[in-house]
């Protein structure tokens, strides 16, 4: 069932965009993730992150993105307050269908904790994987702006069985459910290059 | 060019994943950010110097030296009265006390400590407390090399920072 689809999207990828296969491009973007703030009453807060990704051979795809994240957030990972980075390593593919643009990606997720090596910080700086599903589109082919979701398991192992989950009709609600609570939003304008 | 442009910002993408570009957190959260007059912060040191002796009822004087590494710097001297007694938590006697050096500027330091019952200002030769002493920082929950303490550079000038100091005589 899983590899069907999968042929589907690449076949209507090569029928709907065949200038597309001949074409590698590279992303460079900035994203913006809302957040809730660390006291309550304060105002929604947005995490800025840096984004790169690169497209090849017409529709596979590898990313990476840099989130910053605030001093709070990474003392609920890490046993220090300090600010630090979330660093999202994605592959998958991109499907560009006219001015549209879709992401479906899977990846490990790191944390990089503010002078960790300078000060030998010693902790477990692996926090999962992640599923991404965005769209968005893509102006005069040099920019462009999507809305991306993305969803944190625990680790490569539970996402791969979640992603099975989804082809059996039994579980598919239930996975769709856990999809839908990990979901973070994020809002990204991207430069194509 | 436009080949080597994606080849390019990747290499570059991957040396800033590797030395994670602490300085743009600090542009994010300043607050983070090295000090950059260090020189002018001041802290407050506590030490507590809790010393187990031979009898109680004993009377000596501890004296407490601070020793900047700053050649331009004054050593400080203190000079404390003690009597041996119990203490609520410990069955052996004690020498305990504590000194309070206030309005330290930021920088690195030597401590000592030692017992002084003739009053000559020196340590007593039959008791050579430096070899034994120990400096122990209880916020991080470690000893500190005996006598030499580094007091962080970057210290905020209401850092308050207190070590416990004992020893053992007798040996």
């Amino acid at each position: 069932m899983g590899k069907k689809v999968l042929l589907g999207l690449l076949l209507l990828a090569l029928a709907v965009t065949p200038q597309a296969v001949a074409e590698d491009d590279l992303e460079l973007g900035v994203s913006f993730v809302p957040t809730s703030p660390p006291t309550e009453g304060e105002d929604l807060e947005f995490i800025w992150g840096s984004h790169l990704g690169y497209r090849f051979w017409g529709i596979f795809y590898a990313g990476w993105d840099a989130l910053i994240v605030p001093p709070h957030m990474i003392k609920t990972w890490t046993p220090f307050f300090r600010p630090g980075y979330l660093n999202l390593f994605d592959a998958g593919l991109r499907l560009d269908i006219g001015p549209l643009v879709g992401h479906a990606t899977i990846g490990v997720n790191r944390i990089y904790v503010y002078r960790q090596d300078a000060d030998s910080l010693e902790f477990n700086d692996n926090m999962g994987a992640n599923l991404r599903l965005g769209a968005g589109l893509k102006l005069n082919n040099t920019w462009g702006f999507s809305v991306q979701g993305r969803s944190i398991f625990h680790g490569m192992d539970e996402l791969i069985d979640t992603l099975r989950g989804l082809g059996d009709p039994g579980a598919r609600p239930f996975v769709i459910q856990q999809i839908r609570d990990g979901l973070i939003p994020t809002l990204m304008v991207t430069l194509y290059l | 060019m436009r080949k080597l442009l994606p080849v390019t910002i990747l290499v570059l993408a991957l040396i800033l994943s590797v030395v994670g570009c602490d300085q743009v957190l600090e542009v994010f959260y300043p607050e983070f950010a090295p000090q950059e007059e260090p020189e002018q912060a001041f802290f407050d040191l506590l030490v507590f110097v809790d010393i187990a002796a031979p009898e109680v009822g004993e009377f000596s004087t501890v004296v407490g030296i601070v020793r900047p590494h700053n050649p331009d710097l004054e050593p400080w001297r203190f000079v404390e009265p003690v009597r041996v007694e119990y203490t609520d938590d410990k069955s052996e006697p004690r020498f305990f006390t504590d000194f309070y050096f206030g309005g330290l500027p930021a920088g690195f330091y030597d401590l000592e400590f030692f017992l002084d019952r003739d009053g000559d200002g020196a340590p007593d030769p039959e008791e050579p407390l430096t070899n034994s002493v120990w400096v122990r920082d209880p916020d991080l929950d470690e000893d500190i090399a005996v006598f030499e303490v580094g007091i962080p550079v970057d210290a905020a000038p209401t850092d308050y920072y207190v070590i416990d100091a004992r020893t053992v005589l007798g040996e």
